[in-house]
């Protein structure tokens, strides 16, 4: 296949060297040259410094081509290599392979290939026209035959569908079309030629002229690789993958040397133009390299950048936000102390009223139960009441005259007695002990299977408590005469009023709980004794007494015992921090409380009076 | 404690034969506690807890324990009046337990009337048959069947486990507050049955304006 390519391209040399020589004869023998130089090396290595082959095309127009429009004519040769695509014979396709690749032709077909199908690409990132120097020009002139057949080649290659139904109507026409075209870019080279011809009769000019195309073409290769690198790292941002990397540089060098071998074969008739092509060459490859090294450690300064950033990015971004945040830091914690201020105000209202629904005498009596047996009581009591109403009905004459006289005097025992009781009342008669010996001989004489150990229990509590805030007003008299009140002016405000507050609340509790315990056991003593088989209504009434004695004993020694307690601790108090008023007023609460207590007490006494009533009549 | 806010206070009372287990299911509804060993009644004892019905409303129920112990039987009839609902407790291991239940209930509607109580069978002591600790001597199926005939609710329960308590309360506190919503039951004066909340501001009067125009719809 090689071979058969081979002669291929050098027919298809001759046409092309036809159709450049139909445009400008002064330039046939020269051209001729070149390619006579070239055909004998198709074997030859692509070696860079090798002066070998050149082509025709290549050298007419390197040693031409001033002309700026061929910039504008590229798009139109495009234009014209697809619409040729179908009719063009495979023939002519490698004549213009060949003219436009000849270092590639001499080598490996499939290099050749690979390095057309990477020229397009390189075409792609070219320099703006705008950017283009007139020397440039001239080494974008050295490439055009090749990359415009390169171009033609892959559309045919890659897109002969796409183009074909398009294509194939005016077909013919096109050919023609693209025949002219040909002919014209031919006109224009051999025009440019004619220009040159003079320049190219001098051997300076000549030289001067590949300086000029050496140069330029270094130029524009440094150019090149740095807008190709650069719009690679652009569009990457950093994330250019260093094969890619490589590979651009490796093209742009590949590219670099395919061009450089132009200058040494127009001028290889010299062999100094050979020695200083060399030093060219090298100082063009040390250029190259030098471009594309820097560019490699552009690229991992900027890829090491990047890396910087992005590992540094959450720290940063902490410490962005925290930086940002500072100044509205004074802000937002001011709204949380404000909020949190507010709803400890809020709360602290909840809490008072909560309190104050606590201390509340009838809803902790009503906690206790207490309300609920009285209620209960009161029931069992009016149920006793109706029998004994029934009974009456019954009853008449001297029966029913006893009957009346008999529940008379048991109220009557029942109430009078009480009445004694409350006033011999003593401060004594309130203690636990009292209170336990005297229910335990109460409910002994009773005789009724209950206990009186929650009552007891209530009483003992109360009396521990009473103990502990005793012991508490000592420690802050103490606490007085050190110098600290001075200091905690604020605490000292506080605290006091919350200390009478407890102790107010706890003895309005304390008043409730013995109340309603004391309720109770009247209900189940009362229960108890409605169950009983036999009566001793004497002794009932003298226990009922007894026991509405003893407890209400107990609740006016309890309300003393915490009144006390409240005034010792409001004296010691300092009197500036303490609202005397508040204190008067707590104490009547408790006393008031302690007559509410006795009250209900005296109640569940006569209460108590149906049932016994009822006992003694059955 | 109680919550002293309330919407309203049922009085809701339990009868059953002594041992079967009325104060443990109390115990167990407000204190979630359960006694292994427990001290007869003496008369009546009170319990008390905070309920919610299906639309939020809190329901403070009041709850009556009454003896179950026949001689307290004469004492126990005074307490019946002012209930609004009743909970006929027996043991699901004593049969004379159960066929006590229409004497117990046919006392509570006596002393309940004119107020027609809202009623729930509790079979207690589930715990014990599950264990096989004692063996079921009422099949569900049996009292399911009675519960149905007297369309009331059948809930089996156990104290120590606490299976079924909450339902058997929440279902008659339902059933209360629903005949409340129907105009059936009232506030009244003189009756305790249902109270009004009265630490709510303006609940009296919301209660009032709910069951007034129910109560004149209704005659």
């Amino acid at each position: 296949m090689a071979n058969s390519e081979s002669e291929d391209f050098e027919s298809a040399d001759e046409e092309v060297v036809k159709v450049y020589a139909g445009g400008s004869p002064t330039h046939r023998p020269t051209s001729l040259g070149a390619e006579e130089m070239s055909l004998p090396k198709p074997s030859s290595t692509k070696i860079p410094p090798t002066p070998s082959s050149a082509t025709p095309a290549a050298a007419i127009s390197s040693s031409k081509s001033f002309n700026p429009e061929s910039l504008g004519a590229k798009p139109k040769l495009l234009q014209k290599s697809k619409s040729k695509s179908h009719s063009k014979h495979r023939n002519h396709r490698d004549t213009l392979e060949l003219a436009g690749s000849p270092p590639m032709s001499t080598s490996n077909l499939n290099n050749q290939e690979e390095s057309q199908r990477r020229r397009p690409g390189k075409l792609g990132v070219k320099i703006p026209p705008t950017n283009i120097l007139p020397s440039e020009i001239a080494s974008e002139n050295n490439k055009f035959p090749g990359t415009t057949k390169a171009t033609w080649r892959e559309n045919v290659s890659e897109t002969p569908t796409e183009n074909q139904d398009s294509h194939n109507s005016i077909q013919p026409l096109l050919d023609k079309l693209a025949s002219l075209d040909v002919v014209d870019v031919s006109g224009e080279v051999s025009a440019s030629l004619l220009h040159n011809s003079e320049v190219d009769k001098n051997t300076w000019s000549s030289w001067s002229s590949w300086m000029m195309s050496g140069a330029s073409s270094v130029t524009s290769h440094v150019s090149q690789s740095l807008s190709t690198v650069s719009s690679a790292i652009e569009s990457g941002l950093g994330a250019v993958d260093p094969e890619e990397m490589a590979k651009l540089t490796v093209q742009a060098v590949c590219g670099l040397d395919s061009k450089e071998e132009v200058p040494y074969e127009s001028d290889h008739t010299s062999s100094s133009f050979n020695v200083m092509g060399n030093v060219l060459k090298f100082v063009e490859s040390t250029g190259g390299m030098i471009v594309s090294s820097g560019l490699n450690t552009l690229e991992s300064l900027g890829k090491k950048t990047m890396d910087v950033l992005q590992e540094g990015d959450p720290g940063l971004r902490k410490k962005c936000a925290m930086f940002f945040r500072e100044p509205d830091k004074p802000n937002l914690s001011q709204v949380l102390k404000e909020a949190r201020v507010r709803s400890e105000i809020e709360d602290k209202a909840r809490a008072k009223a909560k309190q104050e629904a606590q201390i509340h005498f009838e809803m902790l009596f009503d906690d206790y139960k207490g309300m609920v047996h009285l209620e209960a009581f009161e029931m069992l009591s009016n149920t006793c009441q109706l029998k004994l109403e029934e009974k009456l009905r019954i009853l008449s004459g001297t029966p029913l005259v006893e009957f009346q006289r008999i529940l008379i005097q048991i109220r009557e025992q029942c109430d009078i007695q009480e009445d004694e009781d409350e006033d011999e009342e003593d401060y004594d008669r309130g203690s636990v002990e009292v209170v336990e010996r005297e229910l335990t001989t109460i409910m002994h004489n009773l005789m009724v299977p209950i206990s009186h150990s929650k009552l007891i229990r209530v009483c003992e509590d109360a009396d521990a408590w009473l103990a502990t805030m005793r012991c508490a007003p000592d420690e802050d008299s103490q606490n007085e005469n050190d110098d600290w009140i001075d200091e905690d002016d604020v605490t000292d405000d506080v605290d006091p009023k919350c200390k009478l507050q407890d102790i107010h609340q706890e003895a309005i509790r304390s008043l409730a709980k013995f109340t309603a315990a004391a309720v109770e056991h009247f209900h189940k003593t009362a229960q108890l004794v409605l169950l009983k088989e036999e009566h001793n209504t004497q002794l009932e009434c003298q226990s009922v007494v007894m026991m509405t004695s003893v407890i209400c004993s107990r609740i006016s020694s309890v309300a003393a015992r915490f009144s006390e307690l409240l005034s010792a601790t409001a004296n010691l108090i300092d009197s500036a921090l303490v609202d005397h008023n508040d204190v008067n007023l707590h104490i009547t609460n408790i006393f008031f409380e302690a007559s509410n207590s006795g009250s209900y007490i005296q109640d569940a006494s006569l209460l108590f009076i149906p049932v016994i009533q009822l006992g003694a009549v059955q | 404690m109680v919550d002293p806010i309330f919407d309203y206070q049922f009085r809701l009372i339990l009868i059953g034969d002594s041992t079967v287990g009325k104060s443990s299911l109390l115990k167990y509804f407000t204190d979630g506690k359960f006694a292994e060993l427990s001290d007869p009644t003496v008369g009546v004892d009170f319990f008390a807890r905070l309920i919610e019905v299906n639309d939020g409303v809190r329901i403070k129920l009041q709850l009556w324990d009454t003896a179950g112990q026949e001689k307290f039987r004469s004492i126990t009839k005074s307490y019946y009046r002012n209930s609004v609902g009743a909970l006929l407790v027996f043991d699901i291991t004593n049969r004379s337990s159960f066929e006590h239940i229409p004497r117990w209930m046919a006392e509570a509607k006596r002393h309940i009337e004119p107020h027609r109580p809202v009623f729930a069978l509790v079979g207690c002591k589930l715990d014990l048959v599950q264990n096989n600790a004692k063996p079921r001597e009422i099949p569900e199926e049996e009292a399911a069947q009675f519960a149905q005939t007297h369309s009331i609710p059948y809930i089996e329960t156990s104290a120590r486990t606490g299976h079924g308590v909450e339902v058997a309360f929440r279902s008659v506190t339902q059933e209360v507050y629903d005949r409340i919503l129907s105009g059936e039951y009232s506030v009244e004066d003189g009756w305790d049955g249902i109270k009004t909340g009265f630490s709510r501001p303006g609940g009296i009067d919301f209660s009032l304006e709910e069951a007034e125009p129910a109560r004149t719809s209704c005659c």
